[in-house]
């Protein structure tokens, strides 16, 4: 987990001050792991609203529940813990349909249409057939909410936030060999996905 | 030597790990789901893994197959992370309660010594009066035919059956719940 505010202070130490009374240093545990938890709530979330209210209410169980971390993961996957089973629970309790629902495994419409029409609309020059970075980032992450919400959560925490096996173990809760298993079934869904639309290279 | 192209899961391993050292391909092995068992598990992985690259070299296919995975994964590593498009740690710090959470071990005084003390009352008024009275329990179930006994056992592991079925129910269930097809 990179720290985000360049703030060199450990775990320990900055639980530590949290205890003693130090708001301060919690709030930069937040700044430290709100990117992680960012993507967590995002990938399972649909709804603005509710992700506000959802990593509020992360951080206010977290902060309650500070004194019973034991420090035998980082204190950034402790907290992106509390987020996953926060939405899962989110989730039960509102029977919401996640983002990404309808995932047929097949390439997306919508994204070859753009290609296509790119494509067609652009003309025969290179410049206007290359699609730029920013609309390739575009479609690649389409192609990734149209996953099932499991796949893009350990996508983006395996590949996104490099967060190792056992480190997303430990946020999901999942067997390891479920976490490869779904990892290894993200990755073909989404190179398949991406591949009836265009050559990965350009990406 | 393998001839055949590579399977996908070689192909994905191959993308993350192929080009790293001998001793991190063998931490990384795990990345091909079928593995052997544990034992014999290093020196087969390795193999295995020298066996990939070796096809790699000579298999422009499965080359063009692992290019693609590692332009994939390069670009969702270079994916914009989402952002909270308000002030986070403001929010939660105005709303944080005034007491402070509980330290480990000095919230409750007295934590371990009630560790120990609950199990002592409870083996005390269970074993106190076991002990008075054991010949009386020992003579309960001198009467009861075999058949009871047996019928209890089956209810003791149809309730244990039970429990773990709801337990991987539940689990299906929160699966259910993250869409996976």
């Amino acid at each position: 987990m990179k720290n985000k505010t360049g703030n060199h202070l450990t775990d320990s130490h900055l639980v530590d001050k949290v205890l003693r009374g130090d708001t301060h240093a919690f709030g930069l545990i937040i700044k430290n792991t709100e990117g992680l938890v960012a993507q967590i709530v995002y990938k399972m979330i649909g709804n603005p609203e509710d992700r506000k209210d959802i990593a509020q209410d992360v951080y206010l169980k977290a902060f309650s529940k500070l004194g019973g971390f034991r420090f035998q993961s980082k204190l950034s996957t402790w907290i992106a813990r509390i987020a996953y089973n926060t939405c899962l629970s989110w989730l039960e309790k509102k029977k919401l349909v996640f983002p990404g629902d309808g995932y047929d495994g097949q390439g997306t419409g919508e994204t070859m249409e753009r290609i296509s029409d790119r494509t067609v609309a652009g003309g025969h020059g290179e410049q206007e057939t290359l699609m730029s970075r920013k609309e390739l980032s575009v479609i690649l992450q389409g192609e990734i909410d149209r996953l099932p919400a499991i796949y893009k959560i350990l996508l983006t925490l395996y590949h996104q936030e490099e967060l190792s096996y056992a480190e997303i173990v430990e946020v999901t809760q999942l067997p390891e060999g479920t976490v490869k298993s779904y990892l290894f079934r993200a990755r073909k869904a989404l190179k398949d996905g991406l591949s009836v639309n265009y050559k990965m290279e350009e990406l | 030597m393998i001839t055949k192209h590579l399977s996908e899961e070689a192909i994905q391993w191959y993308a993350m790990h192929g080009n790293a050292e001998p001793g991190v391909q063998a931490g990384a092995e795990k990345e091909l789901q079928a593995g052997p068992e544990e034992g014999t598990q290093t020196q087969e992985y390795l193999e295995r893994d020298a066996d990939i690259i070796a096809h790699m070299l000579t298999c422009g296919s499965c080359q063009a197959r692992a290019t693609e995975y590692q332009s994939l994964f390069a670009a969702i590593g270079q994916q914009p992370a989402p952002l909270f498009d308000f002030d986070l740690a403001a929010a939660v710090l105005s709303q944080l309660p005034a007491t402070l959470p509980a330290k480990p071990g000095s919230a409750r005084p007295g934590n371990s010594a009630m560790t120990w003390l609950i199990p002592l009352i409870v083996i005390g008024a269970a074993g106190i009066p076991g002990y008075i009275f054991r010949k009386n329990i020992l003579g309960l179930f001198s009467g009861i035919s075999s058949m009871l006994i047996y019928l209890a056992m089956i209810t003791a592991v149809s309730v244990v059956v039970f429990q773990g079925m709801e337990t991987y129910k539940k689990y299906q269930r929160k699966i259910d719940a993250l869409n996976l097809y």
